[in-house]
């Protein structure tokens, strides 16, 4: 369970942050969120699909680690993560923004917080990072997560005006990976999407400058050759069975 | 003079009707030869309307109008409808006890593709209702559910539903997007005068504000006026209240308590001793109304009915802040639809009574038929006539006997309902199929027209929600047909589960919308 928490360098002055990456620190997962950004660097290892938000129904991108609950399948056999890039998603862990309501004169304001997950098997006073220097200061590794956290705020507001382009041309299309278990089981994970290869080779070049100016062209190739790394995870699959 | 080729089309009135047409063949110029469309509205005619419920056909027609689901319910306090409820219909209503009621799904029975399983029903009568044995919206109907999670994309469905919506917002909708979206010419004049040439085509309206407009096919959707198909060429209205002689209605809108109370998603029609009352849950707001014969009870009365109906739904709710809305119609339709080069759509073309929500669905209908055979020159239009009044003609009439299966199944004992089962106020195709009836179940066969507008499930729907069983030997249930009802009982309590509730997700859409795909 998480345990969401307003850091302050009282409270929190001796905590340190285990950034190692591996099975016992949380990194199970079968998938984390990504943005149009990081999609040249996702790539190349693991597979981009889109799927909707199961709370808002809206559409958000998704780099791809295993086809069941908890299933990182590029865990090694230490249960060590070794990625050559690391989702902006994955490196705030166990840190998340929150918002915070201040008044200024009177006027109320939204401003953004650093929360922090108390129960992440990151936090000891031992070993890692400090997140505050000896007298209450910001050290390097929490300035650098307070960008993190920045850019995946402004990603996380830009991501609607990614999909709406694409979702009007109709560039979205739904699907869903089948694989054969070793025990012959056929087994479909379904409520996928990607980017309809037809409908995009069909577009005007007016369309294609279009997205090209705005900078999702190349995140839209990007998900495209994404899928290369679909039976690569496949085979990572049948290799541990 | 007017060209040989069909290049411009005019629509008169601007309700749903006019807007509907106008979206509808101005978003399909691929089927009329890319013909311009121009709408007339007459500055100061309120338009009536009522109509706020739709068969799930709107769904379609609204994709096909190229309009967002999401905008759509955002803009119309639309909300979804699964189907009607019909309380107390079968039976006298006595004091304290009226829970009586049956419903009429929009989905088909289990397995109505490859089999009839009403008559393995017959023998569970008494312990489950047709619908809940043969449908698993009914369950979700019991609970308000919605038909869909917001996992689903526009227009997409767990179960078949159309809509409720406030019909002024849906003509306002239709009207923005048809002009600005679909190029759709919006004129606003008072017509004067309508021109025949020499043929008695109508080739042009002389407008009080913009002069002559000529075109080559006119659409008559001014409603009870009937400015080209009553007025100018005179064609009668074949009244029915011989049969369905409900000629009234008063209406009201009705806050909710909050903005927690449950957005039921059927249509409510409670049976009066003088007609019924229909109650309508949209987003904002219910719309409710009585429906009634003038000659059995008086508007006082009905105005009476409608509030303490309202005080049995919300014991608290202050009606004297209500404003009660009273509208007249003649039952009836016309003796010809299209003539020459005019069509009625709409209630210019007729209008029965609200039950079954047909109104809506006899636009689409018309519109659908007049598209996919669209006449681009005009020698093809007498042919074309004579095939759409009789498609239309049939359509008429069975949409009166299926309303009236509604009041002669009733055993309710006022004379208006026992006006309504005298056998000369019901038409003889109803009183042939009752009669098969009493021996075998609806099916397929009995309407087999490529488009009812009422198919066979509808009828028993009705029938067996009114529990009128025919005389039928027991049948040895096949397993493939238990198999049918569990997978139903199972449907239903899976679904339970899985469905928001219709103001949850109506709350969603409001908030974050439904995705395209």
């Amino acid at each position: 369970m998480a345990n969401h928490v307003l850091l302050d360098n009282i409270s929190h002055k001796d905590l340190k942050v285990n950034v190692s990456r591996g099975e016992k620190w949380g990194d199970a997962i079968s998938c984390t969120t990504i943005f149009p950004n990081e999609f040249t660097k996702v790539q190349a290892s693991q597979p981009i699909v889109f799927r909707k938000h199961p709370h808002t129904g809206q559409f958000e991108a998704l780099a791809l680690f295993g086809f069941e609950n908890n299933e990182n399948l590029l865990l090694d056999k230490q249960g060590n993560l070794t990625l050559s890039y690391l989702p902006l998603s994955i490196q705030r862990q166990p840190f998340l923004i929150g918002q915070q309501t201040q008044y200024s004169q009177g006027v109320p304001e939204q401003s953004l917080v650093v929360h922090i997950d108390l129960d992440s098997p990151r936090i000891n006073k031992e070993q890692g990072e400090a997140i505050f220097l000896e007298h209450g200061g910001n050290s390097d590794y929490l300035n650098h997560i307070a960008q993190v956290l920045n850019t995946l705020h402004s990603e996380s507001q830009a991501l609607p005006a990614f999909f709406e382009p694409l979702l009007a041309l109709n560039l979205i299309e739904a699907f869903s990976i089948e694989y054969q278990q070793k025990n012959a089981e056929k087994v479909t994970v379904g409520g996928f999407y990607t980017i309809n290869q037809n409908t995009l080779n069909s577009l005007t070049p007016e369309q294609l400058q279009n997205l090209q100016q705005s900078g999702y062209l190349q995140a839209i190739y990007m998900v495209i050759a994404s899928l290369e790394q679909i039976p690569m995870l496949l085979s990572k699959k049948w290799a541990q069975q | 003079m007017a060209t040989s080729t069909i290049n411009h089309i005019i629509i008169i009135g601007s309700g749903s009707a006019g807007w509907l047409s106008a979206g509808l063949i101005a978003a399909q110029s691929h089927l009329t030869h890319n013909a311009k469309v121009t709408l007339i509205e007459s500055p100061n005619v309120p338009t009536l309307g009522v109509g706020e419920g739709t068969w799930p056909t709107m769904r379609q027609t609204l994709k096909t109008i190229g309009i967002s689901e999401t905008q759509f319910m955002r803009e119309c306090d639309a909300s979804f409808k699964q189907g009607s409820r019909f309380d107390g219909w079968c039976h006298d209503s006595h004091k304290g006890k009226n829970n009586e009621y049956y419903y009429h799904p929009f989905s088909l029975p289990v397995g109505y593709q490859n089999l009839n399983i009403a008559p393995y029903w017959f023998s569970q009568h008494q312990t489950v209702s047709f619908s809940h044995a043969v449908s698993s919206q009914t369950y979700l109907c019991d609970h308000n559910k919605a038909p869909k999670t917001h996992l689903h994309s526009d227009y997409q469905s767990q179960a078949n539903y159309g809509y409720h919506l406030d019909a002024g917002k849906f003509a306002q909708l239709l009207n923005r997007h048809s002009v600005d979206k679909l190029n759709v010419n919006h004129v606003i004049a008072h017509v004067d005068d309508v021109i025949n040439d020499e043929d008695g085509y109508i080739s042009a309206v002389k407008t009080r504000e913009h002069g002559i407009i000529t075109g080559d096919l006119f659409i008559d959707c001014s409603g009870h006026h009937g400015c080209l198909i009553d007025k100018h060429y005179q064609i009668p209205l074949l009244t029915q209240d011989h049969i369905l002689f409900n000629d009234r209605a008063v209406a009201v809108q009705v806050p909710y308590a909050n903005d927690q109370q449950e957005i039921v998603s059927y249509t409510k029609a409670t049976a009066q001793d003088t007609g019924w009352i229909w109650d309508i849950g949209l987003q904002t707001r219910r719309g409710v109304g009585m429906v009634y014969s003038s000659k059995f009870e008086s508007t006082q009365g009905a105005k009476d009915k409608l509030i303490s109906y309202l005080k049995t739904t919300q014991s608290d709710l202050d009606t004297s802040e209500l404003t009660i809305r009273e509208l007249k119609f003649t039952p009836g339709y016309r003796e010809q639809f299209w003539h020459k080069n005019c069509i009625a759509i709409g209630m210019s073309a007729g209008f029965i009574e609200p039950l079954e929500a047909s109104a809506l669905v006899m636009v689409e209908l018309g519109l659908n038929n007049l598209l996919a055979n669209f006449p681009t020159h005009r020698n093809a239009l007498p042919e074309l006539a004579k095939r759409f009044n009789l498609q239309c003609h049939y359509r008429w009439q069975r949409i009166i006997d299926f309303l009236k299966l509604h009041y002669v199944l009733s055993t309710r004992t006022s004379k208006y309902w026992q006006a309504h089962r005298a056998q000369s106020a019901t038409p003889q195709s109803l009183l042939a199929n009752l009669a098969l009836w009493q021996y075998q179940s609806p099916w397929l066969n009995d309407f087999d027209r490529s488009q009812e507008v009422f198919s066979a499930a509808s009828y028993q729907y009705i029938l067996y929600g009114m529990k009128h069983l025919p005389q039928f030997p027991e049948m040895k249930m096949p397993a493939g047909v238990i198999k049918h009802f569990t997978n139903n009982q199972q449907d239903a309590k899976h679904t339970l589960a899985k469905l928001p509730t219709n103001r949850q997700l109506l709350n969603h859409i409001q908030k974050f919308g439904l995705q395209p795909i």
